[in-house]
């Protein structure tokens, strides 16, 4: 019966591969928009890993991490110096991170931090960062790359580039007179890590002209100095700490967010994050939404073929009820018909899934900045895949009523 | 073994909603191995006849055996299933899946009939051997046996309608005037194959037909307003 259903769609070529590539196609975008979602998901949960607490000025939790981590938006306010000195010398800290942000590279970010930085930022599985060329910065006119920064501006150790003055595109306030040399390049990370400009605090306050002096005492974290001179910027964006024992996390970011010294936030990115999907997911509903209605189009594409072609078939029906073919095998004629479409369809639909991850995938990352990987199909996904082939068994159905009623009324007369 | 194929008593049918029966027939049998002519004009309930012979629809009891079952008895499965064994039937014309080539036709008979496979196993090593020689018998060329159905002629189209009939040798072959869309050289020369391959397995052929003419190829004819006396009452 499968031979004599696929023998019969051969015949009807051009509607059966019209209906295969519109359940193709629904397939892919279901699957593509589950799969950005997941990977979405994956993809920031692995930004930042190890880091305990991230404490900024009095903001909103999921606009500090946005803005810390993944660089996206801009704080308004920011912390003291004189704070981050008190964060240090809070019980259990064991490592602190100070970021400033404000500044851009063109397109990419620019991250002035401490040395600090390459020392206990984690990513992903607690990965460290690791470089391809050359060291973290040295001094206050140096700087490390990301990545894609060095690809996409061909940019080699040694190099100098100027920075800018706020988040990105054309800027009217260019910081031409210091420029600064490439002394690092990041090895790929996948994450925001690749997109952007790492360089010293002091190099920050040297452009800015926050910092008195431009000579000698910069950079490197020797904390005997932050105590006897002036800080190399007066404030700063945000702060990542580490702490001895995670427990503790709950208990210091409530008393940072209670510190009298000035109004301060502290998160648990975890937390952050979780908050950060809860917000998406109406975006992603609407998303799914929109995807199933899609391959429901397809499936009702399917429904009107086989509907459609009943009529010229009535022939076909009756020579096989002539050579002993039952009604009930005429429904499953059409059941597996159906089902033959769905499962060529939804197959096509994961080759192409697969062929744009791999073709288009870095056109992707590149354009969107969107990383999709060719793992296997997720649980998830594979139920998509298993709902759209039983919602074809079920619409198949209708046809298959109507060719069994065919049947029984035409018997072995034939209509054309 | 009976040696009655089929054999009517006292059939009445009509169909629901109809007020007159359309056949009313008091006696009719046809021998196992005859060949019978069927006469009668378009209108006549010959095709009704067929289809409940054939078991497409059901007569009441006790009114219509056909190999020795009570087609009112059976459910639509079995008749379904005693179609598929036992009766080969060929159509005026449209015979074939037009996709499928001549020896793919050929063996559709088997793809419902368990009953027609063993007897190919019996006689035959191989099926698609079997299709090709009964193809041959039947007069169609080496060459054509795998074209598909729809690029063969009406004529070579029929004789294939004629060999899956006998494939898998029925006890019955019914057909439902097959010449009708032939010319008289290929219908004189279709009726001798099919007589000498019916012959040769020694199976019952009923053959209806409104031509006349068809008559002196046939031990017996009937008129079917001779024998029905729902349409000789009201004409």
């Amino acid at each position: 019966m499968i031979r004599l259903a696929v023998a019969s769609l051969l015949n009807r070529k051009a509607s059966a591969w019209l209906t295969i590539l519109a359940i193709a196609v629904s397939t892919l975008l279901l699957l593509g928009v589950e799969r950005v979602r997941h990977q979405t998901q994956e993809n920031f949960a692995n930004t930042i890993s190890g880091t305990d607490l991230i404490v900024g000025a009095r903001t909103g939790n999921t606009q500090l991490l946005l803005s810390s981590v993944f660089h996206i938006g801009a704080l308004s306010n920011t912390l003291s110096w004189q704070s981050y000195q008190h964060l240090q010398t809070l019980r259990g800290v064991a490592w602190h991170i100070p970021i400033a942000l404000g500044d851009s590279f063109g397109e990419f970010p620019v991250v002035a931090t401490s040395t600090d930085f390459f020392e206990h930022f984690r990513y992903a599985d607690r990965q460290a960062l690791v470089f391809t060329q050359g060291d973290k910065f040295n001094d206050a006119q140096s700087a490390v790359l990301g990545a894609e920064v060095a690809k996409r501006r061909q940019l080699k150790l040694g190099d100098k580039f100027t920075i800018s003055h706020g988040s990105g595109g054309i800027s009217f306030s260019d910081h031409d007179a210091h420029p600064f040399t490439v002394n690092g390049i990041l090895e790929r990370t996948g994450t925001p890590v690749d997109q952007a400009v790492y360089m010293p605090l002091s190099g920050l306050g040297l452009v800015h002209g926050e910092s008195s002096s431009d000579t000698t005492h910069e950079g490197e974290h020797d904390h005997t100095h932050e105590h006897s001179h002036e800080p190399p910027v007066y404030t700063l964006s945000a702060v990542l700490l580490g702490l001895s024992s995670r427990p503790l996390a709950l208990r210091m970011q409530r008393d940072i967010n209670t510190y009298q010294g000035e109004p301060l936030t502290a998160i648990m990115p975890g937390m952050a994050l979780t908050e950060l999907w809860r917000t998406l997911n109406l975006f992603e509903k609407a998303l799914l939404a929109v995807s199933t209605l899609v391959v429901a189009t397809g499936l009702l594409g399917m429904l009107t073929a086989l509907l459609s072609s009943l009529r010229e078939r009535r022939r076909e029906m009756a020579v096989l009820r002539a050579v002993g073919a039952g009604p009930i095998t005429i429904f499953g004629l059409l059941v597996s018909e159906a089902l033959i479409l769905a499962i060529v369809g939804v197959g096509i639909g994961i080759g192409m899934l697969y062929l744009i991850i791999g073709v288009g995938g870095e056109a992707l990352l590149a354009n969107t900045g969107i990383l999709l990987r060719a793992t296997p199909l997720t649980t998830t996904e594979w139920s998509f895949l298993a709902a759209i082939i039983l919602a074809a068994l079920v619409l198949s159905f209708i046809p298959a009523w109507r060719a069994y009623r065919n049947a029984l009324a035409d018997g072995l007369t034939i209509r054309v | 073994m009976t040696s009655t194929c089929i054999e009517l008593n006292n059939l009445e049918f009509q169909w629901p909603g109809a007020t007159r029966p359309l056949l009313s027939i008091p006696q009719f049998s046809v021998q196992q191995g005859e060949r019978v002519l069927l006469r009668g004009a378009s209108g006549s309930g010959k095709s009704t006849l067929l289809s409940l012979i054939a078991g497409i629809h059901a007569p009441a009891k006790n009114q219509l055996h056909v190999l020795g079952h009570d087609m009112g008895k059976l459910s639509q499965r079995q008749r379904d299933k005693l179609r598929a064994n036992e009766i080969g039937y060929i159509f005026q014309q449209f015979n074939l899946l037009p996709y499928l080539s001549a020896v793919a036709n050929v063996s559709l008979a088997e793809k419902f009939s368990p009953a027609r496979r063993r007897r190919v196993n019996e006689t035959s090593r191989n099926h698609n051997e079997r299709a090709k020689e009964l193809l041959l018998q039947l007069g169609l060329n080496e060459s054509d046996l795998f074209r598909p159905a729809h690029q063969l002629s009406v004529g070579q189209q029929q004789r294939v309608a004629a060999a899956r009939a006998l494939y898998g040798s029925p006890a019955l072959i019914i057909a439902d005037e097959p010449t009708s869309a032939l010319d008289a050289d290929h219908r004189d020369n279709f009726i001798q194959v099919l007589f000498n391959a019916c012959q040769q397995y020694n199976t019952t052929l009923l053959f209806v037909t409104h031509d006349g003419s068809l008559a002196h190829h046939f031990q017996r004819s009937i008129e079917l307003n001779e024998i029905n006396q729902a349409t000789s009452g009201r004409l």
